[in-house]
């Protein structure tokens, strides 16, 4: 297994202004919840896991999320963050 | 005099109903530790319901749980996603669709964790972990109820609480509530509860 490999749900509510947005492992214990600011393009992390929640951890979070939702938003599942070599994918989950 | 004598009764009473109380407390997990030890297998269906507070919405998966005596199980996902978890002893095997790794639970920590909560509460064993749970129980609905409230620090940046619903006549798991630091709410309802059947050894394959 590749270091730092995380997987699980993110489940996103689209509002006027804003996105929320949830993300949790497969047995449902929640990793992060934030909001996406449309108009100031920014994100707010309102809650993250212990292990997680380091400033330099939230600070490439919060910029990743952004780019991740923007993505999303035009139909782009997959983002890579070329500095630090993550790379993000998502699947759509059909209920 | 009539007045102590009515405080001294009270005081009496209150004592009495204390000592009860522990009384019945250790007669519940004497009952569950033995139909945990008895118990060689267990097999289910469950649901799962993860109640998400920032978003006021929740999400539901299901799928179906095998475990077998005394560290083997496996947690598998069938519907909205597929993914497997299987545990045995120090070894684990997650694999969704599109990959499969296995990692040894003595080298990740956060793992060891969660799947030591999946299995002893599925058990039952949570209740006799003095070390990791502050553990109390009630009776309610013709269930137990047992509020375990996390002690060691790891547990505690994860859960405020596990509640676990057991059902008197089988003195086995009927819900886990998980309560999150965040406030977040996980639920899962085991059903179709099957016990001390033969499991092929493969279900447990961890390769």
């Amino acid at each position: 297994m590749p270091r730092g490999y995380v997987s699980g749900m993110l489940v996103l509510l689209s509002e006027e202004e804003c996105v929320k947005g949830s993300l949790f492992n497969e047995f449902g214990i929640t990793a992060l919840d934030f909001t996406y600011d449309r108009k100031k393009n920014k994100v707010k992390l309102h809650s993250v896991v212990k292990m997680m929640d380091r400033w330099y951890i939230r600070r490439v979070l919060r910029r990743d999320l952004r780019e991740v939702l923007k993505g999303l938003e035009q139909g782009d599942s997959i983002y890579e963050d070329k500095r630090y070599h993550i790379n993000y994918k998502f699947t759509p989950l059909h209920e | 005099m009539k007045r102590i004598t009515i405080s001294l009764l009270f005081l009496f009473s209150l004592f009495f109903s204390v000592a009860q109380a522990q009384g019945d407390d250790a007669q519940i997990r004497q009952k569950i530790a033995v139909a945990a030890q008895t118990m060689t297998s267990m097999q289910c269906d469950f649901v799962q319901t993860k109640q998400l507070k920032m978003l006021n919405d929740k999400m539901v998966s299901e799928g179906r749980m095998y475990y077998s005596q005394k560290d083997k199980l496996r947690w598998e996902y069938v519907k909205p996603y597929q993914y497997t978890f299987i545990m045995n002893g120090d070894r684990v095997l997650l694999k969704n669709k599109e990959r499969s790794d296995v990692i040894d639970v003595r080298q990740n920590k956060i793992f060891r964790e969660i799947a030591n909560i999946m299995l002893n509460s599925v058990v039952g064993n949570c209740l006799n972990d003095d070390r990791s749970f502050k553990t109390s129980i009630t009776t309610a609905g013709g269930q137990w109820v047992a509020t375990l409230l996390p002690q060691r620090k790891d547990m505690k940046q994860m859960f405020q609480k596990i509640i676990l619903h057991f059902d008197q006549q089988q003195a086995t798991v009927s819900r886990v509530e998980l309560v999150e630091k965040n406030g977040d709410l996980t639920t899962i309802d085991l059903k179709n509860i099957r016990k001390n059947e033969t499991i092929a050894p493969r279900t447990f394959a961890v390769e």
